[in-house]
C-alpha cells in the first residue's frame, strides 16, 4: 500500500508491516498506526511514520543502540496488553529528540516503545525504574559504553592469556566427536585419556 | 470528587485490592504509601505530562541532516552496529 508523508513523499509499505498502537503515543493519541523506516544512511536511527498523518514521525533507537545495558520490567498488564509470549517477541526503542546542537540528542527511555514484533502491538510504557531518564544523552552513554567496552575487553585478554597457562579446557569436547567417528581407529583410545585429564 | 480527611497511618481502601496510606505529613508535602496490584499502574501525574512534552518535542525533528554536523569520530560509532 502506498502511503503520504511529509519527509519522504509517497512511499509504499507492506500492510503487514504496520505497527499498531491502540492507544497512540503520549500526547498523540490519535496516532495509532505507525511504520518503521530504515534511515537513509544505515546508521542506528529509524524513523517511526504515521501512516495516517503524513506529517508526524519520530526518529528511534535501540537501547542498546547506545547503552552498554538497559533492563525493562514489563508490568504484567503490559505484557497482557502486548500479547508477549516471550522475551524475543519485544523490540524496545526510545524516541530520539534532537536539539540545536546534535551533539546533546538524547533518547527518551522512561518511556520506551515496546512493540511485539509477532503481533504488531504496541505500547508507550512508563519505566517503573527512576534510572531511567526522559532525556538519555545518546551520545555520552555511548562514550560510557565504548570506555566499558574498553575494559571488558582488556579483562577478558587477561583471562585469556591467564587460560593459555592453563590446559586447554575447550579442546577437548571438540576432539572427542571427531574421535567418536571412527570409534575403532586407534585415534579413539588417545581421546579418552583427554578427557579424563580435564576433570 | 470525594474528600477525606485521615491522620498519619491511617489507610484509604480502593475497591478491593488498593490500600492507601498516609506515611508522613510535612510542612508543605505528604508521604503517602500505596499498595496496590501489580496490574495496576501508579504513577505520579508529571511523569505522563513530561512524556507528552518530550513526545511533541521528538516529532519537531524534520530530518537527521543535524547529525551530519558531528565529528566524524561521533558518527563512525553511530554508524557501528552493535550486535
Amino acid at each position: 500500500m502506498k502511503i503520504q508523508t511529509s519527509r519522504f513523499g509517497e512511499i509504499e509499505i507492506n500492510k503487514e508491516d504496520i505497527v499498531e498502537f491502540p492507544e497512540g503515543l503520549l500526547g498523540f493519541e490519535r496516532a495509532r498506526r505507525f511504520i518503521v523506516l530504515n534511515t537513509q544512511d544505515g546508521g542506528p536511527f529509524r524513523w517511526l511514520q504515521s501512516t495516517e498523518i503524513p506529517d508526524l514521525a519520530f526518529v528511534v533507537i535501540e537501547p542498546l543502540q547506545f547503552m552498554f545495558s538497559y533492563d525493562l520490567e514489563i508490568s504484567d498488564s503490559d505484557v497482557a496488553f502486548l500479547g508477549v509470549k516471550a522475551a524475543e517477541d519485544v523490540l524496545l526503542y526510545g524516541i530520539v529528540t534532537i536539539p540545536e546542537n546534535p551533539r546533546d540528542m538524547t533518547a527518551n527511555l522512561q518511556g520506551p516503545l515496546v512493540i511485539n514484533i509477532k503481533s504488531r502491538k504496541a505500547r508507550q510504557i512508563v519505566s517503573a525504574n527512576s534510572s531511567h531518564s526522559l532525556k538519555t544523552g545518546i551520545i555520552s552513554e555511548m562514550e560510557k559504553r565504548a570506555q566499558k567496552l574498553k575494559e571488558s575487553q582488556a579483562t577478558q585478554a587477561s583471562q585469556a592469556s591467564q587460560a593459555s597457562q592453563a590446559p586447554q579446557v575447550p579442546e577437548t569436547p571438540q576432539a572427542a566427536p571427531k574421535a567418536s567417528k571412527a570409534p575403532e581407529s586407534p585415534k579413539a583410545p588417545q581421546a579418552t585419556p583427554k578427557k579424563g585429564g580435564k576433570g | 470528587m470525594l474528600v477525606l480527611t485521615r491522620r498519619i497511618n491511617e489507610k484509604i481502601i480502593i475497591g478491593d485490592e488498593i490500600e492507601i496510606v498516609l506515611v508522613d505529613i510535612g510542612k508543605d508535602q505528604v508521604k503517602i504509601g500505596i499498595n496496590a496490584p501489580k496490574n495496576i499502574k501508579v504513577h505520579r501525574r508529571e511523569v505522563y505530562e513530561e512524556i507528552q512534552r518530550e513526545n511533541r518535542l521528538a516529532a519537531k525533528t524534520k530530518s537527521l541532516d543535524a547529525l551530519k554536523s558531528l565529528p566524524q569520530e561521533i558518527l563512525k560509532n553511530l554508524e557501528k552496529k552493535s550486535k
